[in-house]
């Protein structure tokens, strides 16, 4: 990250170059600079930005935002296209001009002061620079990842790794799962998994029917239930948490695998100690969704 | 020192207008053929990464490990979340540095050192931009003059005392336990300490890293049309800002994968411990301020108040990827002094939130 530029740059006033031969090998050296500064700079924003709007054009950008913010992320990686492009109007290390240079007219040698101080790249010079180069080897590895590798949802260790703290509140979810006659056609497994962990009147959803989909996770060592779990997010894959719900599947392991994406149509039950499940009329196979994700 | 006194910096700036370069030959210019020629190349080399965009994935089938993939799907999201924020931030630091008329800051905003800080710490919200497009931002204000304790005061207050912010954190706790207010008033303290304490400092300038105070001379003294300038900051600031941005989300997406969270979670309701489990999943998280307050909505039921306020506190000043940002900017002394000082308010505000609320 740190000062990698400006330990280069300052590298190269040091020697008397003379002759011509130098020249041309340190003209080729800040060419090679100037144009490392303008991809880990511009390229690698407008790298990201071309991913971003390949995504948004095949309706996959969701695999990573929410929705909603999706127009912001277009009209924001159109805005860098054209400013990368039109960036590129400017000669090349033309940013980096110094008004009142150390750098291009002191080939005359009026100050040597200057050229003794970075004759010899301190230690921290070296060091900094040698940061400065991994960080941007980093930085254009993981861009490249973005272009190269195809996008992909969270996988299921990761929710099951996560899965402890399942059945929390989600968003909003406490308003409406506490309230009165609450409209439960629309919750998602994230809705009802806080329904099934926090509702005072468990009695109140029993017989509700439900059409929910997701992936199958155990629950505990259970051999007649599954959860059905989904990732939950509210803004970008980072906070991403697991909901699930159990479900009624007797033998279910000798049907399904562990991550199996099923779609659940059935009805909530309370048992009798009242904790509620899902007993489904039926679970069909399905691949996993485009949007793999409830928001 | 910084008083008053718009700063060294903006003084070479006027200084700089009469000085010797003013002489240089050929002012440089943006028309004509190189620059179209340049257009085109970029326009090429855009074409060029659309084509391996579209073509590449298509040639390596295998599939990644999952964890690696995982790390790299939370790296990748937090990146698409976080550049237009730094888009945004970077045009507005082209506004400010390049457009604003000379004199425009200095005569709006307060001329003592606390009230203009005090102002400062709310500009945040008139400015729509999350913490990651703060820092380009802030950098053009210090381009411009204003010294490094105001615009530190700026960077830590606004990622908290913005709008969008204000609403979200309510939409998910309304006024329960005091978190909202908690939040609200701490980050403000926190944001006026830390700029009453830099601003104490005998040498400003030193806070910087020495390659952002030669970014600004460079800056100050560019020649040329509006356009020309406006571009070549564009060009600077995302030199600086992507790379720290890509390795910071990068890092929050390790850390994700590879520190189980459970560790941290099965801390749960101790009023002390969980104050400092929340702190550390708040810097390794790495949430953006507008939408922390859902996820940690969802670790209300079993964690303290005052945890879950400390996370709300310290997550949008100096998470993992606000740290790269900042280290951008601020040399790596200034960041440990900030880092220390919100860590510490926020365990205080914790703790006294548990306390008394």
């Amino acid at each position: 990250m740190p000062d990698t530029t400006t330990a280069t740059r300052r590298q190269t006033h040091a020697p008397r170059a003379v002759d011509a031969h130098d020249h041309a090998a340190e003209a080729a050296g800040s060419r090679a600079r100037a144009l490392g500064t303008r991809w880990l700079g511009a390229g690698l924003a407008a790298a990201l930005a071309v991913a971003t709007l390949a995504l948004a054009a095949t309706g996959r950008l969701t695999l990573y935002i929410s929705p909603e913010t999706v127009w912001f992320a277009v009209a924001a990686a159109i805005v860098t296209l054209v400013g990368a492009v039109w960036s590129c109007a400017l000669p090349l290390g033309a940013e980096q001009e110094h008004g009142h240079d150390h750098g291009s007219h002191d080939h005359g040698g009026h100050d040597h002061g200057h050229a003794q101080d970075h004759a010899r790249p301190s230690a921290r010079r070296v060091v900094g620079a040698v940061a400065g180069a991994t960080g941007g080897v980093i930085a254009t590895g993981v861009v490249a990842g973005a272009l190269l590798l195809p996008p992909a949802s969270l996988s299921v260790d990761m929710a099951m790794q996560r899965a402890p703290m399942g059945n929390v509140l989600f968003a909003g979810a406490d308003d409406v799962a506490l309230g009165a006659n609450t409209d439960t056609s629309t919750f998602g497994i994230g809705g009802w998994a806080s329904v099934f962990a926090t509702g005072s009147r468990p009695e109140k959803y029993d017989g509700s029917s439900v059409t929910l989909t997701g992936f199958l996770t155990p629950s505990g060592s259970a051999k007649d239930q599954a959860h059905l779990t989904r990732m939950v997010i509210s803004h970008c894959v980072l906070d991403a948490q697991p909901a699930s719900v159990p479900v009624q599947i007797t033998g279910w392991q000798g049907q399904y695998a562990v991550g199996d994406w099923v779609q659940v149509k059935g009805t909530v039950r309370a048992s009798a100690d009242g904790k509620l499940s899902i007993v489904p009329a039926s679970v069909s196979k399905i691949p996993e969704p485009k949007d793999p994700y409830e928001h | 020192m910084t008083l008053t006194t718009p700063g060294r910096r903006a003084t070479a700036a006027r200084d700089g207008a009469a000085t010797p370069h003013a002489l240089r030959a050929e002012p440089p210019r943006l028309t004509g053929r190189t620059a179209l020629i340049g257009a085109a190349i970029g326009a090429v080399v855009i074409g060029a990464l659309v084509a391996i965009d579209a073509l590449a994935p298509h040639l390596f089938s295998a599939r990644l490990p999952n964890r690696l993939q995982d790390g790299l799907t939370l790296s990748l999201s937090v990146l698409f979340e976080a550049l237009p924020f730094v888009i945004l931030g970077v045009l507005l630091s082209i506004v400010v540095q390049v457009w604003l008329p000379a004199g425009v800051i200095e005569r709006v905003l307060p001329k003592r050192g606390w009230a203009r800080r005090a102002v400062l710490s709310l500009l945040g919200m008139l400015i729509p931009v999350c913490e990651c497009g703060n820092v380009p931002f802030a950098r053009g204000l210090m381009m411009r003059g204003l010294g490094p304790a105001e615009a530190l005061t700026f960077l830590i207050a606004a990622p908290i005392v913005n709008p969008i912010v204000i609403l979200t954190t309510h939409a998910a706790f309304g006024f329960d336990g005091g978190i909202l207010v908690a939040r609200l008033v701490g980050g403000y303290l926190v944001a006026n300490l830390i700029g009453w304490i830099y601003s104490r400092h005998p040498d400003p300038d030193a806070l910087l890293t020495e390659r952002f105070r030669d970014t600004c001379e460079v800056v100050v003294h560019e020649q040329g049309s509006g356009i020309r300038r406006s571009l070549a900051q564009f060009l600077i600031e995302l030199r600086a800002v992507m790379p720290a941005l890509i390795i910071g989300s990068a890092l929050a997406g390790a850390v994700q994968v590879l520190v189980p969270r459970d560790v941290l979670l099965a801390i749960g309701s101790n009023p002390l411990l969980s104050v400092v489990a929340m702190i550390a999943l708040a810097i390794s998280v790495a949430i953006c301020s507008n939408v922390d307050s859902f996820f940690a909505l969802s670790f209300a039921s079993t964690f303290s108040p005052g945890a879950i306020v400390a996370f709300l506190l310290v997550g949008p000043l100096v998470d993992i990827k606000m740290m790269a940002l900042l280290r951008t900017t601020f040399t790596a002394r200034t960041l440990a002094g900030i880092v220390g000082i919100v860590i510490l308010f926020g365990f205080a505000l914790g703790i006294g939130v548990n306390v008394f609320a």
